[in-house]
């Protein structure tokens, strides 16, 4: 029973032992078992999934994918198990349509009956096969953690790198949903604890770099005690227990090759903690830049300066540290134009009592947290945030913003008693002026998870993406956004990290807008978004493109639904 | 729905209490008395407990004591702020929810502890400092900026005078309203309470670039980046304290803590109250040494750091204590005194090479 649950019913201003018989005589039965469940905030139903246009709604058991995550937890309370898995999205058998991979964790020690990562493949109407068993290398065992996608040797055939506790993996694709280890070969050498990862062309030679997070030296041979020395409450360490590891920058030789360019393109953060970077050309000088997520220690923010160089601009930005100055425990990645000022925000979730972060672009690298004028500071102070995406998944082309919330410590109820290891997800409505008001959510926001991963792709072609959310030690789910169905485009085939800018004409009064886009994957938390763009277009209709400030490409009449595929320089509707 | 139930929860009670109570009102006044006393006594065990940081069986023994005795007011309150102390805001509000608006400030807290700000903000009270400065942080994550600007106008000169953080707090709000060379003032302010105040220093730089001063806002940033590993082993070391509070390894970290930040009035009374919850030598060893060495590197007081370590080894005997007033009698130049505090070292670890060749150093044998 919840210290203090019967004393309720005694008064306290006025009581006394006759009273309070008096009282508990009267009440006894049905009433107080009521009265005593009253304020419980773990006796609260779940909140009903309310059929609104604000209602996400739960298809995982359609799509097929029956992918659970396994921790592999121990009586030790290793810190790994508190990571989860990461998921990604790509066309593997280039079918022209998303496929999805999840990554596995489970034991913390090899075994040869660890449960595998796994395949699934899409027929384009977001009902998936598994494909794990012919997936190659893909199900080697390891215990993972993040996936980076991309086609990293020129192929036009996604290739993929695989983080983990322990050596990484560098995958090759053969387009035909079969992967072969190439990491001996690419000189990749990463035996260290990886987290984050982005393909990425990081010196504008026309192939993809890799930029890798390591999160710190862990030794499970060794695991500290953290928490109360009694049973049942052990507890997961902080992270400042242990110490952090630098991150990597892979630079790409163009043969199959990679090379660690870290100190020489500038890359420096000794001692930080990486759980997510992501690249975006935030500045729009064509060049792409990267942001490094670290936990309790300062974010980093690295200009592109061209030439394979870049340069530490966390400083000026204001983007490695919260409004108060405080490191956050920074978990998971969006980044979108929040108040549609054509130029690219940042979104950073974090730890409990710390909000996640909002950080508005106001020029040129300079940025505000504008966690608390946004709106996002209250709702987000208590869970505790991981996988987040900024997309318009509610109607209409503002972003909209979603998170993935669940504690790392699985018995946090009993340090405190207003927090639980499953939180329940966020879903906000954005209002295209850099303002979010919480939406309903539906299924995704119902129940509580244990979320983590968060990535978003359309998988049944209607050309809105479903979000895909992975859990630690729990089910993957997929959920439909409410604008399923409406007016949208997809974009396809953009070179990647590059900045969309859309003219847009209203239906009904004419009036005109511009949108800006930029071209993913989104790594979001540990995982890989569709390499695709889509335009949610409510009550508007698609007038024209224009990519990285060039000439606009017009399209008559506007267009409502269409898939737009980028080649030789232009968009073609498919 | 939960508030629905706590509503009804609350009619149902006035109800009995309007029924029941009242015809009994001169019985309970003579009982109340008795019950009183009784409770006093009661709860001086529960705070023995409390003192002794056995937190929860605390609580646990004050729930005992007022299922039986459940007359004091201050007492319920009391179980209450200990439940907030130990994170259990939840447990908390039940245990205020019989009692009238004198509970209010607590509750105000619990609900800030659990986020809910829009009741958090209706209760908190702003006459004490901790009250006001949630006040305001809930008024801004509420985006009530307005109340908010009106709260901080309000709030009395002596906080201005002695909390940096009501500083940061008018540095944000000029922030926020394009007032740079204001906010700078204002951070100014807050570092001349504490020039270790990250929140204040990483503003002034905020507010220097924002006021087109590039130069210095930069150096002004760089020192805070410099200053913000410290600030989390602070931050680290005081979360320790919170979950165990009497534990004296985390007393004394969060001491080291706050002597890397400067504040060494601070870390010396850390280490004082970590030497006195030790309940070993091995507990009371390394906190010894920490003090020793604020004394002697920071305080610059290798005299008084000796004479610490002496007096401790009176009641601790332990060679790592000889080794090191040892170490601080050479640094004094007192050979004769090292070369005595050496030996009593060697004495109690005889094969220990290390003392040895100390003592050799000092007699000239090497």
């Amino acid at each position: 029973m919840r210290p203090g649950a019967v004393l309720n019913l005694r008064s306290v201003s006025h009581g006394t032992p006759v009273l309070q018989s008096v009282l508990q005589s009267t009440l006894q039965g049905a009433l107080l078992s009521m009265l005593l469940a009253a304020c419980s905030r773990e006796d609260a139903p779940p909140l009903p999934a309310e059929a609104s246009s604000d209602s996400f709604t739960d298809i995982t058991r359609s799509t097929g994918i029956d992918f659970t995550h396994v921790a592999g937890k121990t009586p030790e309370k290793q810190l790994p198990e508190t990571m989860g898995g990461g998921v990604g999205l790509g066309d593997f058998d280039t079918d022209g349509d998303l496929d999805l991979i999840s990554i596995q964790s489970g034991p913390l020690r090899p075994s040869s009956t660890a449960p595998a990562n796994r395949l699934f493949l899409n027929d384009g109407r977001a009902h998936f096969v598994d494909g794990t068993e012919s997936s190659g290398d893909l199900r080697a065992p390891g215990y993972g953690m993040g996936i980076a996608i991309g086609d990293c040797n020129g192929d036009a055939r996604l290739d993929l790198y695989l983080t983990r506790l322990g050596d990484d993996a560098l995958l090759l694709g053969d387009g035909r949903a079969r992967f072969t280890d190439h990491t001996r070969a690419s000189g990749i050498a990463e035996p260290r604890w990886t987290t984050g990862a982005v393909f990425f062309d990081g010196d504008d030679d026309g192939d993809l770099d890799l930029f890798v997070t390591s999160y710190v030296a862990y030794d499970i041979e060794k695991p500290l005690w953290c928490g109360e020395r009694r049973e049942g409450w052990r507890s997961y360490c902080h992270p400042d227990a242990y110490p952090g590891l630098e991150d990597r920058y892979w630079m790409n030789l163009g043969d199959g090759r990679f090379v660690d360019a870290t100190q020489a393109a500038g890359f420096s953060d000794p001692g930080g903690k990486g759980l997510c970077v992501a690249a975006s050309d935030l500045d729009g000088d064509g060049r792409v830049d990267l942001y490094v997520a670290n936990d309790s220690t300062e974010n980093r923010l690295y200009r592109n300066l061209g030439g394979g160089r870049f340069e530490d601009a966390t400083l000026l930005s204001g983007t490695g540290v919260d409004r108060y100055g405080r490191t956050e425990a920074s978990m998971g990645i969006a980044i979108g134009d929040c108040d549609n000022d054509l130029d690219l925000d940042l979104f950073v979730t974090g730890f409990d009592d710390e909000s996640d972060t909002l950080y508005i672009q106001q020029r040129d690298f300079f940025f505000d947290d504008a966690t608390h004028e946004t709106g996002l500071e209250n709702p987000t102070r208590l869970p505790v945030g991981f996988g987040c995406v900024l997309e318009s998944l509610l109607g209409g082309p503002e972003l909209d913003l979603v998170i993935a919330n669940g504690h790392i410590i699985d018995n946090i109820e009993l340090y405190h008693d207003g927090k639980t290891h499953a939180q329940r997800a966020l879903a906000f409505r954005g209002n295209g002026k850099g303002r979010f008001a919480e939406a309903a959510g539906g299924d995704f926001t119902a129940q509580p998870f244990v979320g983590r991963g968060l990535i978003r792709g359309d998988l049944d072609g209607d050309h809105v993406p479903e979000l895909i959310m992975t859990q630690c030690d729990g089910p993957l789910r997929v959920f439909r956004a409410p604008a399923a169905g409406g007016p949208a485009v997809t974009l396809r085939g953009l070179p990647r990290h590059t900045r969309v800018l859309a003219r847009l004409r209203h239906s009904r009064d004419g009036s005109e807008r511009e949108i800006l886009r930029e071209s993913g994957p989104e790594p979001s938390y540990l995982g890989s978004g569709a390499d695709e763009l889509y335009l949610n277009l409510g009550e508007w209709r698609l007038l024209a493109l224009s990519l990285d400030g060039k000439a606009p490409q017009r399209f008559e009449p506007a267009l409502e639904r269409a898939l737009l595929e980028f080649a030789d320089g232009q968009f073609r509707v498919r | 729905m939960t508030g629905v139930r706590c509503a009804l929860h609350r009619s149902l009670y006035r109800s009995l209490h309007r029924s029941l109570y009242r015809p009994l009102r001169g019985i309970l006044a003579l009982l109340l008395l008795s019950g009183l006393s009784m409770s006093l006594d009661a709860g001086l065990d529960a705070r023995a407990l409390w003192r002794e940081g056995r937190r929860e069986e605390a609580i646990s023994e004050r729930q005992r004591e007022l299922a039986a005795q459940p007359a004091e007011q201050s007492l319920w309150l009391e179980c209450a702020r200990w439940q907030l102390a130990v994170h259990r805001p939840l447990a908390a509000l039940q245990t205020l929810e019989p009692l009238g608006s004198l509970a209010d400030a607590l509750r105000g807290e619990a609900h800030y502890k659990l986020s809910q700000y829009e009741q958090a903000v209706a209760l908190l009270d702003v006459s004490s400092p901790e009250g006001l400065l949630q006040k305001l942080d809930a008024l801004e994550a509420l985006m009530r900026f307005e109340e908010c600007d009106a709260l901080m106008r309000s709030a009395p000169q002596g906080l201005w005078q002695r909390d940096a953080r009501l500083w940061s707090s008018e540095g944000r709000r000029r922030l926020r309203v394009r007032e740079p060379a204001e906010a700078v003032k204002a951070f100014e302010r807050a570092l001349a309470l504490d020039d270790a105040d990250g929140e204040a220093l990483f503003g002034l730089g905020r507010a220097q670039l924002a006021a087109g001063d590039r130069a210095a806002g930069l150096a002004t940033l760089q020192r805070h980046r410099e200053l913000l590993p410290k600030l989390d082993q602070w931050d680290f070391a005081r979360r320790a304290v919170d979950l165990a509070p009497r534990h004296a390894a985390n007393l004394a970290a969060l001491a080291d803590a706050e002597r890397e930040l400067g504040r060494t009035e601070r870390a010396t009374a850390l280490y004082e109250e970590a030497l006195a919850c030790a309940r070993s030598a091995e507990e009371r060893v390394p906190v010894l040494l920490r003090r020793s060495r604020l004394w002697s590197e920071t305080h610059k007081d290798p005299a008084r750091a000796h004479a610490l370590l002496i007096e401790a080894l009176r009641t601790t005997p332990d060679a790592r204590l000889w080794v090191r007033a040892g170490d601080l009698a050479q640094q004094m130049d007192r050979r004769e005194e090292a070369l005595r505090c050496l030996r009593e070292a060697a004495r109690l670890r005889p094969d220990d090479a290390a003392i040895a060749q100390r003592i050799a150093r000092l007699e000239g044998r090497q």
